[in-house]
């Protein structure tokens, strides 16, 4: 035999010993496993799903059972961290999105401006008293991190710190801020009487899609 | 998933962008586009001028007197005194 066949041969053995083995020890835990994912994930098809990926990855890294303990144990422990690492994963995409739906929101308030004919009214009008106010106003979480980020200059790192939240929550809550501070100002500036034009349309795609 | 228009995939960088939370590609395409895009840029223009407002804020904020007079009894307490 050749060096890469004998090679090649040994592997052979070592795969043809590792199935044998996970087949024995490892899938006899399927029902089990799948009574721990049906209880995590409340659904039947995330359950299966969940399954799948908890015995790939426990083939995967086989290597690292240690042998003579508890399998159905050690499975039910990936089942639970790959439930946790998804879980995870979708809170932040939807933190992600929601992101996006307020930078959304400030096309839109600008939209909303225009038409009020106000469209100025953050270069024309001194707002300062207006602003810090409407900064006082806002609830605790979301005045916090607009005073730190927004006045105080602080980056999404350091106001993450400051505050002891992650730094994705500190975008999310300064997003938010944002929104509701436009949204006060617009008001103000309308009831104010500022209006110095009459309404333009608002002409964009973005506005247009909503 | 709908496909976005490129104005809305630019928009929804609004805030990540002007707070320089983006990365490059994002970047040159946010750049790219309001090189362009009119409406875009003016909703870009519009949300800087807002975050300008918020940070000029800062030094047209009055002073807290109940705080500067906690903190000056305070201070007072340990010696201080105002002389002006």
């Amino acid at each position: 035999m050749t060096q890469p066949a004998r090679a090649a041969a040994t592997n052979a053995a070592a795969n043809d010993a590792r199935n044998r083995e996970f087949a024995e020890a490892a899938l006899p835990h399927l029902p089990s496993i799948a009574r721990v994912a049906m209880a995590l994930t409340g659904s039947e098809a995330d359950a299966d799903d969940l399954v799948q990926e908890t015995f790939l990855r426990a083939f995967k890294h086989w290597h690292t059972f240690e042998r003579g303990s508890d399998c159905r144990r050690w499975l039910s422990t990936i089942a639970r961290n790959a439930f946790l690492e998804q879980r995870r994963r979708e809170a932040r995409s939807v933190a992600v999105e929601d992101q996006e739906l307020e930078s959304l929101a400030a096309a839109r308030l600008h939209n909303q401006a225009r038409a009020s004919g106000v469209d100025h009214m953050f270069t024309r009008l001194d707002l300062g008293p207006a602003i810090s106010k409407a900064i006082a106003a806002l609830e605790p979480p979301f005045r916090d991190v607009v005073v730190l980020a927004d006045v105080e200059g602080f980056t999404y790192e350091e106001v993450a710190e400051a505050l002891s939240i992650p730094v994705g929550t500190v975008r999310s809550r300064l997003y938010r801020a944002r929104r509701h501070l436009q949204e006060a100002l617009l008001q103000y500036a309308i009831d104010a009487g500022f209006a110095t034009s009459p309404a333009n349309p608002p002409a964009s795609d973005v506005n247009r899609k909503r | 998933m709908p496909p976005r228009s490129i104005c809305e995939a630019v928009v929804r960088q609004l805030w990540p962008y002007l707070d320089d939370a983006v990365d490059e590609s994002a970047r040159e395409m946010v750049i790219a586009h309001l090189e362009e895009c009119t409406m875009c840029r003016s909703h870009f223009e519009f949300a800087q001028a807002f975050l300008d407002a918020v940070a000029r804020s800062r030094s047209n904020a009055p002073a807290d007197d109940r705080l500067r007079g906690r903190v000056l009894a305070a201070l007072s307490a340990e010696g201080f005194s105002l002389r002006t």
